[in-house]
């Protein structure tokens, strides 16, 4: 299939949705829905997206449709970007559906500190980021853990680190799923990926993870705001990162596994790193276990660097600093969740979970706005507090994009500029950057990626999420 | 996926005799395009390509000693994926990245792909090396060429 076929298929059936329907190609079994403006869907009809959100809706148990999100781009099985739901008792569950950085995801931590109540103290702040949360190519995390210590993170999740004084209670109740997936197996989570990540909890990983300390800019929704307890100036970081090398392994594992055992099930497949499994499967089961044992890693991990940056506000700024963790969303994760009565296996890869209000899993203290969502721009331009809209359960399965989404692949990005003209760039607009490397940088440059502004813009018009507050960078510590 | 090439190593078009590998641009990750005479040497030039990866600022030290990898399947395009994944695995976990090797496939009869046999020594390194989350099965798949093999494998990073 061209990638024109895909596009040149697709009607636009609303104003801010494509949609490919099932006669295109006929191993579809739901038609595909991009969420898109005719702006974002030149960019996302010109790369393999959409002929790979088509084969996503050729997935065995697929339901009502599957989605691209506004920031979706080509990955590799599926999109970044996508989501799809699987019938729990008849459906499969794909590793590569989740990807190999299993519940990366974004939290958001709220100083006590307005902008202004800096001082001089950013530089030294963000230098003693840099210094504290390992990051970059070659470096792992503060600690090693042993075997009962990663059996204890894999099924108690934050929750462990409440015991060991590294997080709060509030810290879990402000973390999806409290920090913890039901199901994780430790039993099914292979050697090789608890030797790739027992020395790794408590660092950021390269590529386009990061830590950014930055600032409320603009309140869209002054009421929500306060609830969220966000107004301008206030002082707020963002933390992105995953499961590092134990997610990997366990994504590599059951890719492997799973692609050798698909002549068992019957399935064919049109990718295969679409590989999967039926979930009521053997194969199935255990994915879901060691999967959900590594995004409990995740959120430990997340938490871990969170207590690390309370200390380095401790260090820099002073001890009545406090911290509070407004939320943390995966947005690589694959989860049983209930629509509409139907048990569903939802798979996120480069999307957020957007619940409404009215959801039970809304923790209930946002019960009054809805579950906070963060999609962060390009490196410097800042971010976006949004909350899920009840109606976006029925338009995706209650999610919302997560990040800007890449425009240029990283090669490119390099051969545009260079960078120390990217890192200087940054600088000129005060920005205090650390980066282990220019070449990570250059990759990871504002013109690699979409307009946020736009982005969310289209987030919103879609009925998925709606903006509460926007945020300026401050500090960088890119992974 | 479009086929710029970034880097190339390996001969001038139309030298068929050895091989090489050049890196392509993907949107959110890196792709490779291996070419070799024989499924054995294009699993070592997947290693050469890998190896060029890590970046010099992580230092490193010849490590003399030799290792031994066995590569068994059925799918000679799984097989190369699951070396790559040996690979990453070996930087991240054991700090070291292969330099030079020696590939050679065992017959294993009943009209089945042999055994792969790898020896390799190379470079322990200071830190490990965390770029490469995995090689993907996709669009795997091997092609013959009238130079011999080609495979194209998108890496995650």
């Amino acid at each position: 299939m061209d990638r024109g076929s895909a596009a040149s298929a697709a009607r636009r059936v609303e104003d801010t949705v494509y949609e490919i329907g099932r006669s295109f190609r006929p191993d579809m079994r739901v038609p595909a829905r991009i969420y898109a403006d005719e702006r974002l869907w030149s960019q996302i009809s010109t790369d393999r997206s959409l002929e790979q959100l088509v084969n996503v809706a050729t997935l065995p148990g697929a339901t009502k449709a599957v989605y691209a999100m506004p920031d979706a781009h080509e990955g590799y099985g599926f999109p970044v970007g996508g989501v799809a739901a699987f019938d729990a008792e008849s459906g499969v569950v794909s590793p590569g559906g989740v990807g190999y950085d299993i519940n990366c995801g974004v939290r958001m931590l709220v100083s006590t500190l307005h902008v202004d109540e800096m001082g001089e103290g950013l530089e030294p702040l963000v230098h003693e980021l840099s210094r504290g949360i390992p990051s970059g190519i070659g470096r792992g995390g503060r600690f090693s853990l042993n075997d009962d210590e990663l059996d204890r993170v894999f099924t108690e999740g934050v929750a462990y680190l409440v015991e060991r004084g590294m997080a709060t209670p509030e810290d879990a109740e402000h973390t999806e799923a409290e920090g913890c997936l039901a199901g994780a197996d430790p039993s099914k989570v292979s050697k090789r990926a608890r030797d790739r990540g027992r020395g790794q909890l408590g660092s950021m990983g390269s590529g386009n993870h990061f830590v950014e300390v930055e600032h409320v800019e603009r309140i869209f929704d002054e009421k929500a705001a306060a609830v969220l307890g966000l107004e301008v100036g206030r002082v707020v970081v963002l933390i992105h990162t995953g499961s590092r090398g134990l997610g990997h392994q366990v994504c590599t594992d059951y890719v492997s596994q799973m692609d050798k055992g698909m002549p068992e099930h019957g399935i064919v497949l049109p990718d295969r790193q679409l590989a999967c499994a039926p979930l009521s499967s053997d194969p199935g089961r255990a994915y879901f276990g060691a999967m959900a044992s590594a995004a409990n890693f995740a959120w430990c991990n997340r938490q871990v660097i969170s207590h690390v940056v309370r200390e380095a506000f401790h260090r820099i700024l002073g001890p009545r600093v406090e911290l509070r963790l407004l939320y943390d969303v995966a947005h690589n994760i694959a989860k049983i969740e209930d629509h509409g009565g139907h048990s569903l296996c939802v798979h996120r890869k480069g999307a957020t979970r957007a619940l409404g209000p009215s959801h039970p899993e809304t923790p209930a203290g946002y019960r009054s706005v809805g579950q906070p969502v963060f999609i962060p721009g390009s490196m410097g331009a800042g971010s976006y507090v949004l909350v899920g809209e009840d109606a976006s359960m029925e338009r995706s399965f209650g999610s919302a994009c997560h990040g800007a989404g890449r425009s240029m692949s990283r090669g490119e990005a390099r051969r545009r500029e260079h960078g120390s003209v990217v890192k200087r760039a940054l600088e000129d607009r005060g920005i205090v950057v650390r980066c282990p490397s220019l070449k990570e940088l250059a990759e990871e440059a504002p013109h690699a990626y979409k307009n946020v502004d736009h982005v969310v813009e289209v987030v919103e018009r879609s009925g998925l999420a709606r903006r509460i507050a926007r945020t300026g960078v401050l500090g960088v510590v890119k992974g | 996926m479009s086929a710029e090439a970034e880097l190339s190593s390996g001969p001038p078009d139309g030298d068929d005799q050895v091989s090489g590998h050049t890196w392509l641009d993907h949107t959110s990750e890196i792709s490779v395009r291996l070419h070799a005479p024989s499924f054995p040497e294009l699993l070592a030039e997947g290693a050469r390509a890998f190896s060029e990866l890590v970046p010099e600022h992580i230092g490193s030290a010849d490590a003399p000693e030799w290792r031994e990898f066995t590569l068994e399947g059925d799918d000679r395009a799984g097989t190369l994926v699951d070396w790559l994944n040996e690979l990453v695995f070996q930087a991240e976990v054991e700090r070291w990245v292969p330099s030079e090797l020696s590939v050679r496939e065992e017959p294993h009869g009943a009209g089945r792909d042999g055994i792969i046999h790898v020896r390799a020594r190379g470079r322990t390194l200071e830190r490990p090396f965390v770029l490469v989350k995995a090689a993907t099965l996709h669009g795997a798949e091997l092609r013959s060429t009238p130079r011999g093999l080609e495979a194209e494998v998108t890496l995650d990073i």
